[in-house]
């Protein structure tokens, strides 16, 4: 069988949103397992108390990455059919600043939040209606932006295109990144985190 | 709210964008996520108080 199972008609529009939901649910169970529902987990990351946060993001973007690879290779995944995201620079860079700035003041990201709500966490409530509110006035504000946000398209641009690199090459690459920072991060939850904690 | 309107300018999320466009290595997510991290760790500093 051949993935993306979706584009290749292994399924339809209603199947596919019964996976979605299937998925969603298994997503949700592991983020709390991971103590991902909580701010205090989450925002320690940012003090170098708690790197889980940064390790769990890794492993699973390295999994992935190597699992879309592999499968690719042994013929099983056309990889030209998997969905790569359009790259708007700026609009981007801006909204990441903002995520981040959300993130170490409210403690979650808006996945994380929602795992949150429904472990019945009243600042994830108030986080995630924050969420909808900022949406909204997004969404009111938009003709203001409208040129902003459709500028600086760079199409579906891959690390590998951008930097002419091979895609194995930018893998080793990011594999060699994620091991060193997790080592890395060990280190730095021991000698700052600790620092932290004491005073 | 920040965090709405930072998603919808990036036009996804941490899962979205992090995760998934990480993945398959589109640079937007990329760049998305770097600055994700750079703002929280250069807000961390001054907001400690609500964590330490």
């Amino acid at each position: 069988m051949n993935a993306p199972f979706y584009k290749f008609g292994a399924f339809g529009d209603e199947f596919s949103l019964i996976v979605a939901v299937v998925i969603g649910i298994l997503f949700g169970f592991f983020l709390e397992r991971a103590g991902f529902g909580n701010g205090r987990k989450l925002a320690a990351q940012f003090y170098f108390r708690d790197m889980a946060v940064f390790k769990v993001m890794f492993s699973a973007i390295v999994t992935a990455m190597l699992g879309v690879f592999y499968l690719a290779w042994a013929g099983m995944l056309d990889i030209e059919l998997v969905y790569v995201g359009t790259t708007y620079l700026y609009p981007q860079i801006l909204g990441g600043a903002l995520l981040g700035a959300g993130f170490i003041l409210g403690g979650y990201c808006p996945g994380t939040s929602i795992v949150a709500v429904a472990t019945g966490r009243l600042d994830a409530v108030m986080f995630g209606a924050g969420v909808f509110l900022g949406i909204l006035v997004f969404g009111e504000a938009y003709p203001l932006f409208a040129g902003f946000m459709n500028g600086s398209n760079m199409g579906s641009i891959t690390l590998p295109d951008f930097f002419s690199m091979s895609y194995g090459l930018v893998m080793l690459i990011i594999v060699l990144i994620a091991v060193g920072g997790f080592v890395g991060s060990e280190a730095l939850e021991k000698r700052i985190g600790k620092k932290l904690s004491a005073s | 709210m920040l965090m709405g309107i930072g998603a919808k300018f990036a036009r996804g999320c941490t899962s979205g964008q992090g995760l998934s466009g990480g993945a398959v290595l589109n640079v937007g997510s990329w760049v998305f996520m770097l600055m994700v991290f750079l703002a929280a760790y250069a807000l961390a500093y001054s907001v400690r108080r609500l964590w330490i």
